[in-house]
C-alpha cells in the first residue's frame, strides 16, 4: 500500500532526458569493474542502468526528493531489474523516460523502518524503440520519529 | 558448450574490492552518496567503519562472471536483490548456476541462471536471476 500522504506519487513522470556514453567512459567502467577484456565494441550491460540513471532528467537527490528524503541520509539500492532488448553502443545518443511506481513503508529486522521507492526508466533509440527497461527500488532509511 | 540445468558457472573472484575505485564509479554513476566516499559518514549512519561499494558495481561483478562463463552470450535480463553491503577491502565471489535451458518458439536457445555474490564470510550480499541468449552452436 502506498505510503499515506503519497497516494498521488505512483505514475508521476520523471523528467525525460538524453544520454550519450562515450568510448572513454565505456573504457573507464571496464577499468572500475575489472572487465578490461571487453573488446565487444558494445557498452557493458551495466550501462543500461547507468545510462538510465544519468540520462533521466532527474538526479538521484531529485528522485529521493519525491519521497522527501535527503541523499545525505544514505539511500541504498534494494532491487535492480534490467531488460535489454539489444546491446547499447558507445557514442550513440539515447532518450530516457520514466516514472515513479510506488512508495511503501517497511519494517526490517536489521534496517528498522525504511521506505521503498520504486521507479522505472526506459532507454529509447533515435527511432523511439525501447532498447532497455530498468526498474529500481531505493531503500530510504527513516529515523523512528519521521 | 552443452549447457544443462544444474551446471555451475565459473566463479569470478574480486579480491580486494578497491576503495579507490569507488571514486571514479561515483563519477560514472553521477551519484554523490557519501557512504561510498567517506568512512566517517558510514560510521555516523551505523553501517560500519569502511566505505560501502556501490550496489551497481556488485551487479557489474556478477555480469562479468556471466560474460566470461558464457562467451558470446547476450545478457537480456538481469534481476538483483541487494541483501547486504560490500565494504572496501573485502573479497567477493560472483557465482551462477544454470536453472533451465530453453528454446522459445522460433528463437535462439537461452539460459536462465541463478546468480549471487558472496562476501569473504560466505554470506550472500546479492542474489538474483539472469537470462542469456546463446548462439545456436553454444546450446
Amino acid at each position: 500500500m502506498t505510503l499515506e500522504g503519497y497516494e498521488n506519487l505512483p505514475g508521476t513522470a520523471l523528467p525525460a532526458g538524453t544520454i550519450t556514453i562515450s568510448s572513454s567512459e565505456s573504457t573507464e567502467l571496464d577499468r572500475v569493474l575489472g572487465s578490461e577484456d571487453n573488446d565487444s565494441g558494445r557498452l557493458h550491460p551495466l550501462y543500461a542502468f547507468i545510462g538510465a540513471q544519468r540520462g533521466i532528467g532527474a538526479s538521484i537527490p531529485d528522485i529521493c526528493s519525491y519521497a522527501d528524503f535527503a541523499v545525505e541520509d544514505g539511500p541504498m539500492m534494494g532491487t535492480l531489474e534490467i531488460e535489454l532488448e539489444e546491446p547499447m553502443t558507445p557514442d550513440v545518443k539515447y532518450h530516457v523516460e520514466g516514472e515513479i511506481l510506488d512508495l511503501v513503508r517497511k519494517q526490517g529486522r536489521t534496517r528498522g523502518i525504511f521506505d521503498l521507492l520504486t521507479f522505472r526508466e526506459r532507454i529509447l533509440d533515435e527511432t523511439g524503440n525501447v532498447v532497455a527497461t530498468v526498474t529500481n527500488s531505493f531503500v530510504l532509511p527513516r529515523k523512528a520519529s519521521s | 558448450m552443452n549447457w544443462k540445468a544444474g551446471a555451475s558457472l565459473e566463479p569470478l573472484v574480486v579480491d580486494p574490492v578497491e576503495p579507490e575505485l569507488m571514486v571514479p564509479m561515483a563519477t560514472i554513476l553521477d551519484d554523490p552518496n557519501p557512504i561510498h566516499l567517506d568512512p566517517e559518514v558510514v560510521k555516523e549512519l551505523g553501517y560500519g567503519d569502511r566505505v560501502i561499494n556501490q550496489g551497481p558495481t556488485n551487479c557489474g561483478y556478477v555480469m562479468n562472471m556471466l560474460c566470461r562463463a558464457v562467451p558470446g552470450g547476450q545478457l537480456i535480463r538481469f534481476k538483483a536483490r541487494f541483501l547486504g553491503n560490500v565494504f572496501g577491502g573485502e573479497r567477493v565471489v560472483a557465482h551462477g548456476r544454470v536453472v533451465t535451458v530453453t528454446t522459445p518458439d522460433d528463437e535462439v536457445p537461452q539460459l536462465e541462471v541463478d546468480v549471487w555474490l558472496e562476501n569473504g564470510d560466505g554470506q550472500k550480499v546479492l542474489d538474483g536471476t539472469a537470462t542469456i541468449i546463446l548462439e545456436s552452436a553454444q546450446a
